[in-house]
C-alpha cells in the first residue's frame, strides 16, 4: 500500500480505496480478514485514528464488518458493490478528466472513438 | 507514604552503595597501613593516636553537598514534587546515617578487638569521645543524630548553592571554605574562653542535650533547605 | 481530561520574551506535533508544560489540578540530560520505571536491540546519537499520561527514525495517551500526528487536526499576473515565486478557479512555512 502525502485524497479515503483495491483484485477474498488498524499504522506509519476513519467508512459502505474481538472481515458481496460503486463514479473520475485533456490537446470526438478501439483491439 | 517518594529514597540509598562500601575499604586498608607503619617505626611517645573520628561526618557532609544537585536533576526529569523531594532525601539521610552509625560501631569494636596488635591506632566515637561510660545505645543515637545534621549542613550549602544567579557562584565557592576556615580558627582562638564553654555546655552537656541539638540543627536545616528546594529549577 | 494552559508567558530577564499568551490544550490519548521555526518558543513552552521551568505568568492545570509539583503522570524527554551520566541505560529504565509506577520492559528490551543499544553502558559513554536512542526508548515505555519528546530524531539517521515513528505508534495502539512531539522534520510527521500545534515568535500561531489544517485551504499556480488577479481580495497564507510562476495558498474553497491557474492541496510542511514566512500581503504579515 501507498500514501501519496501530497494528494489532494485525504489519507483516510486512500487507505478505504486502497482496501478496496485489493478487495477487488482478489487480495483480501471475501469473509477473509483485512489488515487490522494496528498493521497498517505501523507499517505505513499513520495515525490509527485516520486508519481507522478509513476503516470505518468500508464499515460504513458495507465493504468490511467487524468480528467481535477477532477483526475486521470483508463482506460477502463487497466486490460487487465496489465495483457498482466505481461504475457510478467513473464517469466523473475518468470520462471527464479525459474529455477536458483531449479537448486542451485538440482531439477530436471521433479521433477518440479510434482511440478507443484501438485500445479496445490492442494495436 | 507515597510509593514515589519511596521508589526516590530506594534510589538514593542504592546509588550510594558503591561509595559507602569504597569508604569503609579504604578505611580498613589504612588502618591495617597504620598498623604495618607503626610496627616499624619505633612507637615510643606511648599510644600515638591515629584517629579515624569525624571521617563519617566528613563524609556524610560531602554526601549532602553532592546529592542534592543530582536528585534534583533526577527528580526534576522523574516527576517529583518539590515535597516528596524533601522526604525523600530526609529518609535516605536517615538511612544513610543509620547505616555508617552500624558500620561505624561495627569498625570501632574491629579495631578495640584488634587493640592489642594496633599500636595506638584508636577509633573513638564522636559519642565515646564526649561522653565516655555512658550507655551504648546512647552513645550510638549521639553518633547517629550528628551523623545526620552533618548530611544537612551539606544538603543546606548545595540548596544555597542553587539559589545563587550562575554568575556569581564562584564566589560563594570562594567564600565558603574561607568562612569556614575563618570561622575555625576564630572558635580555635576562643576555646577555652567562658563563652565558648558554657555555650558548647549548654548544648552539648549532656548525650540528651546533644541529641536534642542535633536533632534541632538538622531540623532547622532541613525547613531551611525545604523552602530553597522549593524555589529551585535548573535555570 | 488534559492539561490545560491558559495565558503562558515566560520573559527571561527583562528582554527576552520567550512566549507570550499562549493558551493550549493538550486532550489524553493523542499525538500532537509542535511546530514552530527555530527559538519560536517550543522548547521553553514544553519545559513549562514538564514543570522544569516556571512561567512568568498564566495557569498550567493537568486535570483540574494545577501542574506545579504535579507531574507524577507527565515524562518530558530532552536534549538535556537530567539522568546522572554514570548511571547505566539498564538502570534508567530500572528506575524511571520505579518512579512512575511502570515501564514497558519489554517493548525497552527489543527496542534496545533494533537500535542495537547496549544497556549495560553507562549513559554519559553514549554517542550522541545514542544519548538520544536511550532516552527515547524510556519516554516510549515509561507508565505517564502525557509524554513529551523534545526533537526526538535531532540527528537520527533514517533507519532508526522509521523504528522510532513505528515504535511510537505501536506503544500508541497499545496503551493510548497523550504525545507531544516537536519536530522540523514535518513532511515526515504528517501521518504520524493527529493534531498540530504551531507556535511562531514566542506566540500560538494555530492548532488544529491535521485533516482540518490541509482541508482549510488549496494552492492555486499559474502566472503570476493571473494568480495575483485571483487572490485579490481573498485570504492568502502565503506564496512563493519560481521563474514566472506563482503559488499561493489561500483560505477557504476553490471556487471560481479560472482556467489558466491549476489548484493542488496544501501539504503541512509548505503550509507551515509559508504560514510563519511572514511574507507581505498575507493575513500572517
Amino acid at each position: 500500500m501507498n500514501i501519496n502525502f501530497q494528494s489532494e485524497v485525504p489519507i483516510y479515503l486512500q487507505i478505504a480505496r486502497q482496501l478496496e483495491e485489493n478487495i477487488l483484485t482478489g487480495v483480501y477474498p471475501e469473509e477473509t480478514q483485512v489488515p487490522s488498524t494496528t498493521e497498517l499504522s505501523t507499517g505505513l506509519q499513520i495515525n490509527p485514528a485516520t486508519v481507522l476513519k478509513g476503516m470505518n467508512q468500508l464499515v460504513a459502505d458495507g465493504i468490511i464488518y467487524k468480528k467481535r474481538g477477532v477483526g475486521m472481515f470483508v463482506a460477502t458481496g463487497a466486490a460487487g458493490k465496489i465495483r457498482q460503486a466505481r461504475q457510478g463514479e467513473f464517469y466523473d473520475n475518468y470520462v471527464l478528466p479525459l474529455l477536458k485533456e483531449a479537448h486542451r490537446l485538440g482531439i477530436t470526438a471521433e479521433e477518440l472513438a479510434d482511440m478507443l478501439k484501438r485500445g479496445e483491439t490492442g494495436k | 507514604m507515597n510509593k514515589r517518594t519511596l521508589a526516590a529514597t530506594k534510589y538514593q540509598l542504592w546509588e550510594s552503595r558503591t561509595a559507602v562500601i569504597t569508604f569503609y575499604i579504604v578505611l580498613l586498608l589504612v588502618f591495617l597501613c597504620n598498623i604495618i607503619l607503626n610496627q616499624v617505626a619505633t612507637a615510643d611517645d606511648g599510644g600515638s593516636h591515629n584517629n579515624y573520628d569525624g571521617i563519617s561526618f566528613i563524609f556524610l557532609f560531602v554526601a549532602g553537598i553532592t546529592t542534592f544537585g543530582q536528585e534534583l536533576r533526577l527528580y526534576l526529569q522523574c516527576g517529583l514534587s518539590r515535597k516528596q523531594l524533601t522526604i525523600s532525601l530526609l529518609l535516605s539521610m536517615l538511612g544513610l546515617s543509620l547505616i555508617m552509625t552500624v558500620c561505624d560501631f561495627v569498625f570501632h569494636l574491629f579495631i578495640t578487638a584488634a587493640a592489642p596488635f594496633a599500636h595506638g591506632v584508636v577509633l573513638p566515637m564522636m559519642g565515646q569521645m564526649l561522653y565516655p561510660g555512658t550507655n551504648v545505645l546512647v552513645r550510638l543515637l549521639v553518633h547517629f543524630f550528628a551523623l545526620t545534621m552533618f548530611s544537612y549542613l551539606g544538603l543546606l550549602i548545595s540548596a544555597i548553592f542553587f539559589q545563587i544567579p550562575k554568575k556569581f557562584r564562584w564566589i560563594y565557592c570562594a567564600g565558603l571554605p574561607v568562612g569556614a576556615i575563618a570561622l575555625s580558627i576564630r572558635v580555635a582562638l576562643d576555646l577555652g574562653s567562658e563563652r565558648v564553654t558554657s555555650l558548647f555546655l549548654t548544648f552539648f552537656g549532656s548525650p540528651l542535650h546533644a541529641i536534642g541539638s542535633f536533632s534541632l540543627i538538622t531540623v532547622v536545616l532541613l525547613l531551611i533547605s525545604h523552602f530553597l528546594t522549593m524555589r529551585s529549577y535548573l535555570r | 481530561m488534559s492539561i490545560q494552559c491558559a495565558h503562558l508567558t515566560k520573559r527571561f530577564g527583562d528582554k527576552v520574551i520567550a512566549l507570550d499568551d499562549v493558551s493550549v490544550t493538550l486532550e489524553r490519548e493523542k499525538i500532537y506535533g509542535l511546530l514552530g521555526r527555530n527559538g519560536a518558543g517550543k522548547s521553553t513552552l514544553m519545559g513549562l508544560l514538564a514543570d522544569r521551568v516556571r512561567p512568568t505568568s498564566g495557569t498550567m492545570t493537568i486535570e483540574g489540578k494545577p501542574l506545579h509539583n504535579n507531574t507524577g503522570r507527565v515524562y518530558m524527554m530532552s536534549e538535556e540530560t537530567l539522568y546522572p551520566e554514570n548511571l547505566k541505560v539498564r538502570d534508567v529504565f530500572r528506575w524511571t520505571g520505579e518512579f512512575y509506577g511502570g515501564f514497558d520492559h519489554d517493548l525497552a528490551d527489543r527496542l534496545c536491540g533494533e537500535f542495537g543499544l547496549d544497556r549495560k553502558k553507562k549513559a554519559g559513554t553514549l554517542s550522541t546519537g545514542y544519548k538520544t536512542i536511550y532516552k527515547i526508548i524510556t519516554a516510549l515505555c515509561v507508565d505517564a499520561d502525557y509524554i513529551f519528546l523534545d526533537e526526538p530524531v535531532l540527528g537520527m539517521d533514517a533507519g532508526h527514525r522509521e523504528i522510532f515513528y513505528k515504535a511510537l505508534l505501536e506503544t500508541y495502539m497499545a496503551r493510548p495517551r497523550t504525545f507531544v512531539v516537536s519536530t522540523h522534520l514535518i513532511e515526515e510527521v504528517t501521518g504520524v500526528i493527529e493534531d498540530v500545534i504551531i507556535i511562531d515568535r514566542g506566540r500560538l500561531l494555530k492548532t488544529a487536526s491535521v485533516e482540518d489544517l490541509l482541508r482549510s485551504g488549496y494552492n492555486v499556480t499559474g502566472a503570476i499576473g493571473a494568480v495575483d488577479e485571483y487572490c485579490r481580495g481573498r485570504d492568502i497564507i502565503g506564496y512563493d515565486t519560481v521563474g514566472g510562476i506563482k503559488t499561493a495558498s489561500v483560505l477557504g474553497k476553490a471556487e471560481n478557479v479560472p482556467d489558466g491557474l491549476t489548484v493542488s492541496p496544501l501539504d503541512l510542511q509548505k503550509l507551515f512555512i509559508r504560514m510563519t514566512e511572514h511574507k507581505e500581503g498575507t493575513r500572517y504579515e
